[in-house]
């Protein structure tokens, strides 16, 4: 009796699929449009349509949690493993321009298990970068892909080795039988988008790349069902295996395995199995992988070749070129692939084949699949150098590198040179370039390898509109295609970076950012700082080294600026024999009741008759003092050269409090103490910094000073290693007073506040202001930003604030109701006066001339310290503005002048209407309505035509999201060049892109951009160069 | 411990010895004649030439108004008009023409990674000459704090605004800021200190075995921080052996000090102005110059571009601002004045020298004092036709009294650098970009 099927269980299955096409079309739409690339990886109907889908994941860079696309009716997302301390999966670049994947590393997406029995296929497209950041077991080199179970006793997996890059899928059994694997017989090679399925049917495992047959293996095992309580995995899976950095752009599981043939068609389309080269393609491939290459060259050479189709005659190529390798014909093989390499074709076989001819270049050969008698013995290529297949990779990626410029280079000067040509040589000349190198006007090659960072600077300028619509009427149109040319930059995928040979070739290194922190002295601030903290005693300026320079993001911290001189030195060295003498001195008379740390028991000491005795009492504390000091244990053999030390000087006749000053001279003025230095191990790579290193500079960063006791024991104790360790330590030092250092060093010199005394507004218009308002001002800078961090506020904050921080000197000088010695304190303003930074009294004082404001002054320093974007001093020729504020007109109708001049509006349009709302702060930074006898009219005009009035206007636009997501870039690029104390390069952008995207999850947490840098990879990691290129160490970080 | 020692520690005395015609000292002995000094000062963005430079040529000329105030010693000076640095790229002005005024070579952009001025400063290329022949084998001064950031529009740090002296092509020496503090190095010995040379050597040895057991488990870039600090070790340990063997030969009779007044006025405490300062930076010199503490100064006036403002002359606006005129006669004027308080500086150091006596005439006869700019026109932003003048007559080595004009395509400056190290001495056929010599 047929059982009566209800309608739902009928109709279920049916509609499913179609009310998903239906709800998502507008998005498919979208991927399936467009040439022929667009089309092939736009499959994605066709497979949402496959009645055998089981599972299928889109990662369109979503955060993993939002898995999409479940045929299975959202009951099994993809989420990210929980695991901490491991790379978090990331946003990376998709196939196309606008597509995005998601990375992985050592971090996993998780799904539930996915019920599969004797037949299935798994598919996947991804790009990998090579090892990841774990190694496997027993030191070799693998990486995990995909896989359910952990692919040993049950379950599947595929994964990668390194560094041959040889693919291979492999099907567990339970013990003593052996796990089944089959490899593929070419590398997978990296930077490049492949197509990888594996299917089981019945003992046959099957492994296709980009949609051929490489690999296959029969057996009479059977499929293995993983347990309940395990996952489908995309990622690190563990067992013994290593994890591969890869991106992954779509994982689809279904409930049977694909013929040859129904896998070549999704890779190159439906259209495909209609022609006959399409089952000569799988035939091949089917003699191929069972070791019969001459079977299979006989097939596949029927054709004549330049009767090829366009869509399979790359792979039929590709085909025939493994078959000559397989049959030892390495000359005619290479001549093949040679011929492939770099074509253009719908699935990244060029650059496979460019892999392969390499590869086979370097006499690296990979073994063939199956032994068979015909095959004869394949001779290494007996070039003279013998290259390692991480030379091969190594090659391959700089040969990828300079095509993918060759073709920018070349759309460049079919497609925008042109424009450029016409558009801006009219006003951009030889006599005025306005900051434009004119060679890019002429030059195909000067432009493509100026380098991307200053083409995001121009495409920058064009944005910001200098160039009024009524002079340029091709700023629209030149502006898009300008971006969308500068979007198809080659630049390095994430975490990828570029290494230069002494003859200028670049090339890829294998590893993470470029970069990490610096060894270096300390800074004056930092001396100055440790001194307090180790001997209690505030050095004066006299005592002091000269100042630093600065380089980089524009910090002290910067490590090349950092010089150390003879003078610099000797200055330091009569410092510390006058300050650890008077040291010494406070310690042997302090009172009994003297609740600061001893260094050693006083009375005692004095009392002590021998000098062992005396050496015995001061050792212990000497080891404290040592540790705190050198910013680690000390080693017994270093303690006993210091007692040592003291011993000699006894000896010589110097009393004791000399012996001990000079002991604690000779700890001060040691490298140890004086810089900050990272011993590398011999073999390049990335390595984690070990604990008390980290904590240096984790002190250096916060406090501008040597860690205290409580860190280093938190650093002895291993608590530093795990991520949770680290942010207990960074909160308790943020709500420490000394990280007050973060106002005085991070801000005034972000601020541009340094040099602030030398500022002197004219005495005779502004009697009343003297240096030490100046110095209050400055101090109420550093207070200003400080608070933001200490209590965890929002960096927005810092330009929109309800309160101004003041102590009772200033506030009287502002105008506000403090008594006269009341300490810092905020004070709550009206809503139309401002707070924030633009509100600072520093900050007018610094923009203004000594007898006027400048609204040019503080506009340009906006855009410069808030914005990130410069603008160039006024061409010589240009007349300036009458000097007296009062002569003809306001100081806004002089400078309507800047509106009328061509020359001037490019920038002046950006700056002014900034530097008017600003007005109503006079040169000394006090309120006023009044400017001499015109009322001040702080209103303007931006170029996007937005009417800004006054300090609570401006910040209104600077709130606006894109600035706001401007000024938030900004400040974190700023606080990481701090932090590393060097500069950076579009290669840190992946760290800076992190820390913008966790603040925007925390409500732009000011204190969450600082446990960020914290824990990021080139703060505490080190990159050892060693000769300059590397594979990834193991480092759990 | 002989009673010299003991009258050294007592009196917290200065551990250089002015030249004297009866003194040996050491290992080397002295030279009948008295030692050539050269000292070299930049004063920041340039002149305003048509004030400069003066009309006429040759030994009867006329001071121009900016030089004026040199009248009292015009023929101990000698003016030279149409000296070049053609290797200044004219694109980052004031950055890429200081740092290589005493080089000659082209200043690297950068925002620190890879400093460099193309070669060793002319007044380190002397010092190291004098390495164990004097206290400092050279002392390098300015009258500002090292300008600090990043110059955003051309991505250069301004660092290089701050120094003209570098030892290496890619290290500079770091000037000193503080007179006082120069002065306690140079003279004030405290009484603690003065027998003590020993314990400070001892001292130095164990920082050097900590610096050599660090050194082979660096990378590149620690190594070099870590060589820096070698180097300042090995100049300290100069210092030492100097001393040492300087007291054990000093007849106590013949030892010069600074004058009471000197010590008071340089150990004042309390700010300092800018004008205050930059007089006690040319005091400085000349009792360097005095007690042959050394032989070689290099001194910065401003740092370039400086925002330095001049309201002490009358002139209350940034010294930068007011160099760029655009061509107003009122801000050239302004230009003009504070281009004149510098000159005018100058020509006390150069009165101050002659006052004091030495060997057959004066300590300026046996000077060489390069004065001068990176820039010219500080507007344009030139760096052809720089303003440069020499005064003193190096032992009769420089002919002063005279305006030397080149005219031509490119005289290069280093053409004057060159034949001021054949003067002192060291005999080089060429030096940066030099293509002669001046005389």
């Amino acid at each position: 009796m047929v059982q009566r099927l209800s309608l739902r269980s009928l109709l279920l299955p049916a509609v499913m699929p179609l009310l998903l096409v239906v709800l998502f079309w507008p998005r498919l739409r979208a991927m399936t449009g467009g040439t022929i690339d667009q089309a092939w990886y736009g499959q994605h109907t066709a497979r949402l349509l496959n009645d055998s889908l089981l599972r299928y994941y889109m990662l369109d860079g979503l955060a993993p949690e939002a898995a999409v696309l479940n045929s299975a009716g959202w009951a099994d997302p993809l989420t990210a493993g929980t695991a901490p301390d491991r790379r978090a999966p990331r946003r990376a670049a998709g196939p196309l321009r606008g597509q995005f994947s998601v990375q992985l590393d050592d971090q996993s997406l998780l799904a539930p298990v996915a019920r599969l029995e004797q037949s299935f296929t798994i598919e996947f497209l991804m790009r990998h970068h090579g090892q990841g950041f774990v190694t496997g077991g027993n030191a070799t080199h693998s990486g995990s892909l995909i896989s359910m179970g952990d692919g040993v006793y049950s379950g599947f997996v595929f994964a990668l080795d390194f560094p041959s890059n040889v693919l291979w899928f492999q099907v567990g059994q339970p013990k003593p039988q052996p796990a089944l694997a089959t490899r593929s017989i070419q590398r997978i090679p990296q930077s490049v988008w492949t197509h990888v399925a594996g299917t089981w049917q019945d003992g046959e495992l099957s492994l296709y790349v980009n949609g051929m047959l490489c690999g296959r293996t029969r057996s009479s095992l059977k499929y293995h069902e993983v347990a309940r309580s395990s996952r489908l995995r995309a990622g690190y899976v563990g067992n013994g295996l290593g994890s591969a950095r890869f991106d992954l752009q779509y994982l689809a599981v279904y409930r049977r395995a694909f013929s040859s043939a129904e896998v070549l068609a999704a890779v190159y389309g439906p259209e495909s199995s209609q022609l006959t080269e399409f089952s000569e393609l799988l035939k091949a491939g089917d003699l191929l992988t069972a070791g019969r290459p001459r079977r299979a060259l006989d097939v596949i050479s029927r054709h004549p070749r330049d009767a090829e189709p366009r869509i399979l005659g790359s792979a039929i190529r590709y085909r025939r070129a493994e078959c000559l390798r397989e049959l030892g014909q390495h000359q005619q093989a290479e001549e093949a692939f040679g011929s492939l390499a770099w074509q253009d074709s719908p699935i990244a076989i060029g650059e496979q084949a460019a892999s392969e001819q390499l590869a086979l270049q370097a006499g690296v050969i990979q073994p063939s699949m199956a032994e068979s008698d015909e095959l004869p013995s394949a001779p290494r290529n007996t070039s003279t150098t013998t290259l390692t297949p991480v030379d091969v990779t190594r090659r391959f990626l700089r040969q990828l590198e300079l095509r993918r410029v060759l073709v920018w280079k070349e759309q460049y000067c079919s497609q925008i040179l042109p424009k450029l040509q016409s558009a801006c040589s009219s006003c951009h000349t030889a006599r005025q370039s306005f900051g434009l190198p004119l060679t890019i006007l002429t030059d195909g090659d000067e432009a493509a390898f100026a380098g991307i960072d200053f083409w995001q600077s121009v495409s920058q300028k064009l944005d910001q509109r200098r160039h009024d619509p009524s002079h340029c009427e091709l700023r629209e149109e030149l502006c898009q295609s300008l971006q969308h040319w500068i979007a198809a930059a080659p630049v390095a995928g994430l975490g990828e970076q570029f290494s230069e040979d002494a003859d200028g070739t670049r090339y890829f290194d294998l590893g993470w950012t470029a970069g990490s922190g610096n060894g270096r002295r300390l800074t004056r601030l930092e001396l100055q700082h440790a001194v307090r903290d180790l001997l209690g005693i505030e050095l004066t300026d006299d005592q002091l080294p000269p100042s630093d320079g600065s380089g980089g993001e524009g910090f002290d911290t910067n490590a090349s600026t950092l010089i150390t001189s003879g003078p610099w030195l000797n200055l330091w060295l009569r410092t510390l024999q006058k300050v650890s003498l008077q040291f010494v001195l406070q310690q042997l008379e302090r009172s009994e009741n003297d609740p600061s740390p001893a260094l050693f028991d006083a009375e005692r000491l004095q009392g002590a008759a021998t000098l062992d005795q005396q050496l015995a009492l001061i050792r212990p504390g000497l080891a404290q003092f040592l540790r705190q000091a050198w910013r680690r244990p000390p080693q017994s053999a270093e303690i006993e050269q210091i007692l040592g030390y003291f011993r000699e000087c006894r000896q010589s006749d110097s009393s004791l409090e000399d012996s001990l000053a000079q002991c604690l001279t000779r700890i001060l003025l040691s490298p140890r103490f004086l810089l900050v230095l990272e011993p590398e191990p011999d073999q390049p790579g990335r390595y984690r910094l070990d604990d008390f290193q980290y904590a240096t500079r984790l002190a250096l960063f916060l406090w501008s000073s040597i860690p205290d006791h409580a860190l280093l024991e938190a650093a002895a104790a291993g608590e530093l290693r795990s991520r949770a360790g680290v942010l207990r330590q960074v909160r308790r030092m943020l709500a420490d007073s000394r990280s007050l250092a973060l106002g005085r060093s991070f801000a005034i010199q972000w601020l541009g506040l340094q040099q602030m005394e030398v500022q002197h507004p004219d005495q005779s218009l502004y009697p009343d202001f003297n240096p030490q308002i100046s110095a209050l001002m400055k101090e109420q800078a550093a207070r200003t930003v400080w608070r933001v961090f200490s209590e965890r506020r929002s960096l927005g904050e810092l330009l929109a604030s309800d309160a101004v921080l003041v102590n009772g000197r200033l506030a009287q000088w502002y105008g506000l109701p403090l008594p006269h010695d009341a300490d810092w304190q905020p004070v709550r303003i009206t809503a139309d006066s401002g707070a924030g930074i633009l509100a600072l009294g520093a900050v007018h004082v610094l923009t203004s001339y000594p007898r006027r404001t400048s609204p040019v002054l503080r506009g340009r320093w906006l855009l410069e310290t808030l914005l990130g974007e410069t603008v160039e001093p006024p061409p010589p020729g240009v007349p300036t503005l009458r000097e007296s504020s009062s002569q003809h007109g306001s100081l806004k109708e002089q400078m309507e002048q800047h509106r009328e001049d061509p020359d001037c509006i490019g920038c002046h349009r950006l700056m002014d209407p900034l530097g008017f709302a600003l007005e109503n702060y006079d040169p000394v930074g006090r309120f006023r309505t009044m400017d001499g006898e015109f009322p001040v009219d702080a209103s303007g005009e931006l170029p996007d035509g937005t009417r800004v009035t006054g300090l609570p206007g401006l910040i209104s636009v600077l709130q606006q999201s894109q600035r706001h997501q401007q000024f938030v870039r900004l400040f974190s690029r700023r606080m990481l060049g701090y932090a590393l104390g060097r500069e950076l390069d579009h290669f840190d952008d992946s760290v800076i892109d992190y820390c913008v995207e966790r603040l925007g999850q925390s409500g732009d947490s000011a204190a969450v951009l600082l446990e960020e840098i914290s824990v990021s990879a080139p703060f505490r990691s080190r990159y050892a160069v060693g000769d300059g290129r590397t594979l990834l160490k193991n480092s759990a970080l | 411990m002989n009673t010299r020692r003991r009258f050294l520690q007592g009196t917290g005395v200065s551990l250089s010895l002015p030249w004297f015609e009866s003194l040996v000292c050491g290992s080397s002995p002295r030279q009948s004649r008295p030692p050539l000094r050269a000292a070299f000062l930049h004063f920041p963005n340039g002149a305003w030439m048509d004030d400069w430079t003066p009309a006429q040529t040759g030994p009867d000329y006329t001071l121009s108004p900016i030089l004026q105030p040199l009248a009292a010693v015009q023929n101990e000076v000698l003016v030279l008009t149409g000296l070049d640095k053609a290797n200044s790229r004219p694109g980052e002005a004031h950055l890429a023409s200081t740092a290589n005024f005493l080089t000659g070579m082209s200043v690297r952009p950068t925002t620190g990674r890879d400093i460099g001025v193309g070669g060793v400063s002319l007044d380190q290329y002397l010092a190291g000459s004098f390495v164990g022949k004097t206290l400092v084998p050279s002392l390098v001064l300015s009258c500002e704090p090292v300008r600090t950031g990043v110059d955003r529009i051309v991505n250069w740090t301004l660092l290089y605004s701050s120094l003209i002296s570098w030892e290496t092509a890619e290290r500079p020496v770091m000037p000193e800021t503080n007179p006082r503090s120069a002065f306690d190095g140079l003279f004030n010995l405290s009484a603690a200190d003065a027998g003590r040379s020993v314990g400070k050597q001892r001292l130095l040895d164990l920082v050097l075995e900590d610096a050599r057991s660090l050194r082979p488990r660096l990378g590149r870039d620690d190594r070099t921080r870590l060589d820096q600090y070698l180097d300042s070790v090995e100049s300290i340990e100069n210092r030492v052996r100097y001393s040492e063997s300087a007291i054990g030969s000093a007849d106590q009779a013949s030892l010069w000090m600074p004058s009471i007044q000197d010590r008071e006025r340089f150990l004042q405490k309390g700010p300092l102005s800018y004008p205050e300062r930059l007089r006690l930076m040319l005091d400085l010199l000349v009792l360097a110059f005095r007690g042959d503490a050394t032989r070689v100064v290099s001194m910065m006036l401003a740092n370039d571009a400086t925002i330095q403002t001049f309201e002490f002359i009358g002139v209350p606006y940034a010294a930068h601002q007011v160099s760029h005129h655009q061509g107003n006669a009122e801000l050239i004027d302004r230009y003009r004045r504070i281009t004149i308080w510098y000159v005018q500086q100058f020509a006390a150091l150069v009165t101050a020298l002659r006052e004091i006596p030495e060997g057959d005439g004066n300590l300026l006869d046996h000077c060489l004092l390069l004065f001068g700019s990176g820039l010219s026109d500080g507007n344009r932003h030139d760096h052809m036709n720089l303003p440069v003048l020499m005064a003193g007559r190096g032992g009769g080595t420089v002919p002063v009294g005279q305006h030397l004009r080149f005219t031509g395509d490119n005289t290069p400056l280093c053409n004057l650098h060159c034949s001021v190290l054949n003067a002192m001495g060291i005999p080089a056929e060429h030096f940066g970009d030099s293509n002669g010599r001046i005389f």
